[in-house]
């Protein structure tokens, strides 16, 4: 019996050592990954963070993507054609509910890189003894970013965009928490980005080291926001504000001559551009931009370009013309234009370009709106519509238009000098509100474009996500969901 | 590093006290009681310790066993089991032929247990119903075999695998597919094709809590346990087995694509295609030209495989070794999967000590294309959308028959050659041709797979039934996948183009090579005792074990410019075209402490217990524990004094089993799902971070709690048997994506709310019909009822995904869509339900309602096993009821907005003038903004319930008399159909589909083989 219990003994011992020692650590940590708790840990780690920023903006979901093209696709710049997988009939019908596709991602990823930005703000805090003005140049970028991703989605899900409208907005986010907020008022989002955007142009006004070069516009620095301000102000009718800012990035950034100006579209040149979205070979999600609307990759064109369109431009002489389209029959009929302003870069045809968001042009459009806005201000307005004129079209005139007549122009010149880049429908909702496409002459169109939205109709603004309007009960619909 | 050391230390302490054993030897013969001839390969056990014997080829056997053991257990394949008490050293049994149920084995993975002891509810499967199928993956030959079992393959790929659920869908977010235990060890539920079928004796399945719950940790789902073939005492015997098959593609069933003469009209009544602008001689000459690209892409696809098996040993050594080639052509060209296997499963008994080592390998080479996408340049969606007047590419261009064809390809590559470099090569509407994406692009995977697992055992002497265990096992599976693209097919339209220098914006091709890897280790360390006193049988076994999980992979992709060469041998190193690589991977671990109890009261009462502790590393530190436990009883009816007039009648065994528990489940969340990920990100060609993941540090395990009451029985002479079980499974906290206001940045988070029930009737019958010296007929058949139901979710009762919603009260995959009206004669117009029930042409999302649920409440299988002298017949069906799927092939092809492309037969009814009556609506938009084409309503939706002829079999074995003639055991021939006939009202090609939306689908293969196989 000794032997015995000292066997036992010794057993007991093999069968706990193999079930102690042997103890697993079950503290794991992903190794291609960081976490929240470990990945910022000085200014540089924030500022890589900007990236994550910026990448939202790139998103396919966002200016590269769906919020461009959902901009021209509900409009009255294209037509859907036969080529189209009709991916986008459901919107560019406006026939979409709130279960709508579109809508919920562009709702998703906006805030998403609202989140991205909220990370580096509350991280670079930590920091912000470091290196005051290396601090400024991140904290000043992610306040801007914030403001322009709340101003997007103000515009898509609001009715009345009124500086000082009571409607309801969206919810402003500025922080990193799990909430389920109501949606603030206009005036509220207003004010929130008003304030980003001034704090932003003044930690941009001190940094470190310059955040764009000459041939790379691709962050936002304070000639960025300065861009954004200009043309938020001009939504909330804000004119001196709008006027002032626009003022500060024509001084800076002159128009192109006719010769250079093609080259701005194949990113062979910067000139006008103050911010774009760079999109290189290689980058993750689809760096192509609008290439829902015209694929050099795939050889298909979703969305034509309606004879409406066309016709406004003076085709012989205006090198926007030649540089924006293209004749493309492919599929029956004749005359059909088709968009390759998101052609490629040098020679390439294969949508891989970058976005431009701000551009010296829609500034110039910016400040004569607003001018023509302003009483006393139209020979403002029509100096700045001419000088725009004359740089695009050979041997242009000037004219001098007042009242609705020039109100009308500077509408049109946008549409002609911002075709394609997200803009048109954004213009109608805020002027006119109405769309029709006048079909005759197409030979290719889809047989089931709608023609014709109404003022009267409440697809002019968004739904709400049916996604978001379950998560969180605090949230209003939109009338009409 | 750590685990091997302990195991070391473990194995050493127990090597040291190596011959201290008290055994003595009995000797015997074991006889047929028909015949009085020897039986070979009887397996003698020794009770209550694992030590057993076998007999030889005249029946006798030695075994050496612990002093004190009273009697031993003989068991025979086919036999009845026998208990005999032991008196001296030698005995002598006869055993009776039976098949008596309750004297099987039931493996639980972690150990055998007879039948009689068992009270969980489990399914034991014969391997002889897995071998010589011709399909790669085992896991699709359970289809109807267990009731709760239900497999539904999905696809006919070569290679692919099936998916399994046990007794119903127990979560949403979380992994639905049971556990697989291969020999002790878990390997990963995937890739089944890589392990060979013919080297499995038995495929148990375990549904309730006792018998699943001691995988407690993983168990929630059911548990698959494989148990690879053993050798047996005597002479080595070998086996070869050997067959040819050929596969054909399954046809549409219930609608046609339009072909050429349909198209062209249709197209010229609709009008706006490019057809409009050709002359009528044109148009007559582009009819001519029909191509019909099913023919175009599919063939005869050809199996072949070969097996061969050596088995044998002595009353110590005991071997099983088998390789096995098997190639299978898919009937879509371009796809197969050939396989090499090898195993070696050995077993030595060195007195005290038992050692066991199972090792398979397998080289495997996938070649397949996409399926269950609903991408154009998948060739199996092309063969439906590519219009039948156009042509595929031959040598680069459209192939030429004297017709008229549309030719922008190659009238502007005749105009221009360098445009061959520029465009990919289409059809005339942007379609991608099938056959080019098929045939010029190839998409691979090669992979191997190893299992090992070795076990060593050591029987304390001189306390009998004492033993200590360990096993320790790997999965170890590595893949390289490799993808090329044909830089003028469509597929190519991604890959980057240079900017500048003379190939300036030619398209180039691509080439993928990734590496994965995924290895996991199991270790089990034990303590068992297992001791009978007088009426009381206990059997307690503490368990420690550890299993380990680790994931890589790393990959890259190169850019080829106008090379010959098809992979990186042809990288084009251009500034534009630099090389990508990619990296990933990941560890999760999961610790546990158990026990098992068993406890038998006069071989009539019996307990089954077990407790466990799992901790696991994907749940933060404070969540990661969690306890689960079962119990488990049962009662033998049949043994009591008071059934034994019954028992000389119709009864002849009778049990009753209840068992309640817990489990748990950890699958289906990603290993670092509790903590805020942070990722990399690429902007402006620099690399940076940003935030994956929020924190989640309450997620923690998914918990079942699983009810079990069944009833085994046997009757008139054993000529019924079969089993009838009731279950009532809940799983609590479950991995719920929870939503997030979509303004905190994120859809959803994981969270464990909400629950699900499953409960249903599971019943099982075998029928011995006849049973005379020649002639036997038996019929089998289990049907299971499963209802399956959300309990709870957060904090509302809907939660919509896609085309499926969860609801309270419905079950989990329940399908939510507008109700579809028809279409007004009047008008052409689409007309829908509204909730009221009312008619209306207004397309509402806030309609949708409940139209049906993707899975099957009822489902089994039945047949039949007839032979008469050497002649054997088996026909096996299979069935699944009362499921629906939205058929999304059809909506692609019924959308009128793709009438450039080829489109269903149907069509041709369309609503064309006021009166009409027809359940095709008008293709167009009216009035600017009425009749918008609504894809997402029930004129989808089919059902797809289905009975087939799973497996049909003749075989012809030679009589003993031939055989022993030419000093062969044995020599049978014989034909097997797969999959020959189907009823179903699905209307698309295979209704067997586990998903809620078809697409892109590869049917299953129908197959007819031939095989020989030999035994000497």
């Amino acid at each position: 019996m000794k032997l015995n219990n000292k066997f036992l003994l010794l057993l007991l011992a093999a069968f706990s050592v193999a079930s102690t020692s042997c103890k697993k650590n079950l503290d794991l940590s992903p190794p291609f990954q960081l976490t929240t708790s470990n990945a910022f840990n000085n200014l540089d780690d924030c500022n890589q963070g900007l990236a994550a920023v910026y990448a939202g903006f790139a998103s396919s979901n966002y200016m590269n993507g769906f919020q461009t093209v959902l901009s021209e696709s509900l409009a009255d710049n294209v037509y859907e054609t036969l080529e189209s997988l009709v991916n986008y009939q459901r919107v560019a019908n406006w026939s979409y509910q709130s279960d709508e596709f579109y809508m919920g991602e562009i709702w998703r990823t906006l805030y998403n890189t609202i989140y991205q930005a909220n990370t580096v703000l509350v991280n670079v805090e930590r920091f912000s003894g470091e290196n005051t003005k290396k601090y400024n140049r991140i904290k000043g970028q992610a306040l801007a970013a914030r403001a322009i991703a709340h101003f997007d989605l103000l515009r898509g899900y609001a009715n009345n965009l009124d500086r000082n409208s009571t409607d309801l907005g969206i919810p402003v986010k500025v922080d990193l928490l799990i909430t389920t907020p109501a949606r603030n008022t206009v005036k509220q989002v207003y004010d929130s980005i008003y304030s980003d955007l001034s704090t932003a142009k003044t930690l941009l006004n001190d940094v470190d080291i310059s955040i764009n070069s000459g041939t790379n516009k691709g962050f936002i620095d304070i000639w960025g926001a300065q861009a954004a301000l200009a043309r938020v102000a001009l939504y909330a009718k804000d004119y001196p504000t709008a006027i002032s800012n626009a003022t500060a990035i024509i001084n800076q950034f002159p128009l192109a001559n006719a010769a250079t100006f093609p080259s701005i579209w194949n990113d062979a040149s910067q000139a006008e551009v103050v911010w774009s979205l760079v999109n290189n070979s290689g980058d993750p999600g689809s760096p192509f931009p609008s290439a829902d609307v015209m694929s050099f990759r795939f050889d298909r064109n979703t969305f034509g370009i309606l004879p409406s369109l066309v016709s406004l431009y003076n085709q012989a002489a205006d090198v926007r013309f030649s540089t924006y389209y293209f004749l493309r029959n492919t599929q029956g009929g004749s005359n059909n234009f088709a968009l390759q302003k998101f052609k490629g870069k040098g020679s390439a045809s294969d949508n891989l370009v970058n976005f431009k968001v701000f551009r010296s042009a829609e500034m110039y459009l910016i400040r004569a709106e607003a001018n023509a806005n302003t009483s006393g201000n139209e020979a403002a307005a029509n100096t700045d519509l001419n000088t725009l004129k004359t740089a695009r079209i050979a041997g242009y005139t000037n004219q001098t238009l007042s009242g609705p007549a020039l109100i009308a122009e500077i509408a049109t010149e946008r549409r002609r000098e911002l075709a394609g880049e997200g803009h048109r429908w954004y213009d109608l909702k805020r002027t006119t509100r109405t769309v029709t496409r006048v079909m005759t002459g197409i030979g290719n169109a889809n047989a089931s474009v709608a023609t014709s939205l109404p003022s009267s109709s409440k697809k002019w603004v968004f739904p709400i996500p049916e996604v978001e309007r379950r998560a969180n009960s605090s949230i209003v619909q939109n009338d009409g969901y | 590093m750590r685990m091997k050391a302990c195991i070391a230390v473990a194995v050493m302490l127990l090597v040291s006290h190596l011959g201290w054993s008290q055994t003595k030897n009995i000797t015997g013969q074991v006889t047929d009681q028909q015949n009085g001839k020897g039986l070979q390969g009887v397996t003698v056990i020794s009770p209550n310790s694992k030590i057993s014997a076998l007999t030889n080829a005249e029946g006798n056997f030695l075994i050496q066993i612990p002093e004190k053991t009273t009697s031993l257990i003989f068991t025979y394949v086919g036999y009845v089991t026998k208990e005999e008490k032991i008196s001296g050293t030698s005995v002598n049994v006869t055993l009776a032929v039976g098949d008596n149920q309750l004297t099987e084995v039931v493996m639980t993975g972690y150990r055998a247990q007879n039948k009689k002891s068992f009270t969980g509810a489990a399914g034991v499967v014969a391997g002889e119903k897995l071998r010589s199928v011709p399909i790669a993956s085992f896991d699709q030959a359970l289809q109807g075999t267990t009731p709760g079992l239900l497999m539904r393959a999905s696809s006919g790929q070569p290679g692919n695998s099936g998916s399994i659920l046990i007794r119903g869908v127990g979560s949403i977010n979380g992994s639905t597919s049971p556990i697989f235990i291969v020999d002790g060890i878990q390997i990963a539920a995937t890739d089944f094709a890589a392990l060979n079928p013919n080297d499995i004796e038995n495929v148990t399945v375990l549904k309730d809590a006792v018998a699943a719950s001691t995988y407690g940790s993983r168990g929630a789902n059911g548990v698959i346990v494989v148990t690879t073939r053993r050798g047996k005492a005597g002479k080595t015997s070998f086996e070869i087995d050997a067959y040819t098959g050929w596969s054909t593609f399954p046809r549409f069933r219930d609608y046609r694509l339009m072909n050429s003469a349909d198209k062209i009209a249709y197209e010229l009544r609709r009008g706006g295609t490019r057809l409009a602008s050709y002359t009528a001689a044109q148009i007559d000459s582009l009819g001519k030209i029909n191509t019909d690209w099913e023919d175009e892409l599919t063939r005869t696809g050809r199996t072949n495989s070969i097996n061969a098996s050596a088995s044998g040993g002595t009353e110590k050594t005991r071997y099983f070794a088998s390789v096995n080639y098997f190639k299978q052509e898919g009937v879509l060209r371009n796809t197969g999967y050939d396989r090499i296997t090898g195993r070696i499963n050995l077993s030595q008994d060195a007195g005290n000590f038992l050692f066991g080592m199972n090792v398979t390998g397998s080289v495997n080479n996938y070649t397949n294309t996409a399926e269950d996408n609903t991408a154009i340049a998948s060739p199996l969606n092309g063969l439906q959308w590519a219009n039948p007047y156009e042509q595929p590419f031959e040598k680069g261009v459209k192939r030429a028959n004297g017709n008229f064809t549309l030719l922008r390809y190659n009238a502007a590559v005749a105009a221009n050659p360098a445009l061959a470099l520029l465009r990919s090569r289409v059809t005339e509407t942007g379609q991608p041709l099938p056959t080019t994406e098929l045939f010029e692009n190839s998409n691979e995977s090669l992979g191997k797979r190893i299992l090992a697992s070795g076990n060593v055992e050591y029987k304390i002497p001189f306390i009998s039934g004492l033993s200590v265990k360990t096993v320790y096992g790997v999965d170890y599976r590595q893949y390289e996948d490799t993808r090329f693209v044909e830089r003028y097919t469509y597929s190519a339209g991604s890959n980057p183009r240079p900017l500048s220098g003379s190939f300036s914006n030619f398209r180039t091709s691509s080439f993928n090579r990734d590496f994965r890897s995924n290895a996991r280790t199991t270790m089990t360390s034990s303590l068992n005792f297992a001791k009978k006193f007088g009426d009381h049988s206990f059997d307690v076994g503490a368990y420690y074990e550890t299993i380990d999980q680790k994931d890589n992979n790393s990959g890259r992709t190169v850019y080829l410019l106008q090379s010959p060469f098809r992979n990186e041998a042809g990288a084009t190193i251009n500034a534009d075209l630099l090389p990508r690589v990619r990296t990933g991977g990941g560890e999760s671990s999961i610790q546990s402490y158990f026990g098992l109890l068993s406890y038998g009261y006069k071989n009539r009462y019996f307990i089954n217990a077990n407790f466990r502790n799992d901790a696991s590393s994907r749940f933060g530190s404070e969540k990661r524990e969690a306890n689960f436990g079962g119990v488990g009883v049962s009662w033998i009816l049949s043994e009591e004094a008071f059934m034994s007039s019954l028992k000389n009648g119709f009864v002849n065994d009778l049990k009753l089993r209840a068992s309640y528990g817990t489990v748990g489940s950890q699958d289906g969340i990603g290993f670092y799902q509790s903590q805020a990920i942070v990722g990399g990100r690429t902007y402006n060609s620099a690399a940076g971070i940003g935030a994956n993941t929020l924190q989640n540090p309450d997620l923690q395990w998914e918990e079942r709690t699983k009810f079990n009451l069944g009833l085994d029985y046997s009757l008139f002479g054993n000529k019924v048997s079969g089993a009838v079980d009731y279950y009532n499974e809940t799983t609590n906290n479950l991995f719920l994506p929870f939503e997030l206001s979509r303004t905190t940045g994120f859809s959803t988070l994981t969270k464990n709310v909400g629950s699900v029930r499953n409960s249903g009737v599971e019943f099982s019958v075998l029928a011995n019909v006849l049973t005379t010296r020649d002639f036997k007929v038996s019929i089998n058949a289990n049907i299971t009822y499963n209802k399956n139901s959300i309990v709870k979710l957060a904090d509302k009762d809907t939660i919509v995904s896609g085309i499926l919603a969860r609801i309270v009260g419905q079950p989990v995959n329940s399908l939510f869509l507008v109700k579809y009206a028809g279409v007004d004669p009047a008008t052409g117009y689409s007309q829908y339900f509204d909730l009221a029930g009312k008619i209306t042409t207004d397309y509402n999302v806030a309609d949708r309602t409940v139209v049906g649920n993707n899975d099957p409440n009822v489902f089994g299988g039945f047949g039949t096993n007839m032979s008469y002298k050497g002649f054997a017949i088996s026909a096996q069906f299979t069935y699944a009821l009362n499921s629906k799927v939205f058929n999304n092939e059809r909506d692609n092809i019924e959308n009128p907005d793709y009438y450039y492309d080829n489109m269903n037969a149907d069509l041709l009814k369309e609503w064309q003038k006021p009166g009409d009556i027809t359940s095709i609506p008008r293709p167009d938009v009216v009035n600017g903004s009425e009749n918008v084409y609504q894809s997402s309503t029930t004129r989808f939706v089919e059902d797809n319930s289905f009975v087939r002829l799973r497996n049909l079999s003749l075989q012809y074995s030679l009589p003993k008399s031939l055989t022993d003639k030419i000093k062969m055991a044995g020599i049978s021939f014989y034909v097997n159909g797969t999959n020959l006939w189907t009823a179903t009202k699905y209307r698309g090609r295979d209704p067997e589909f586990s998903g809620g939306l078809v697409n892109a689908q590869y049917p299953a293969l129908k197959t007819w083989q031939a095989g020989l196989r030999l035994n000497f």
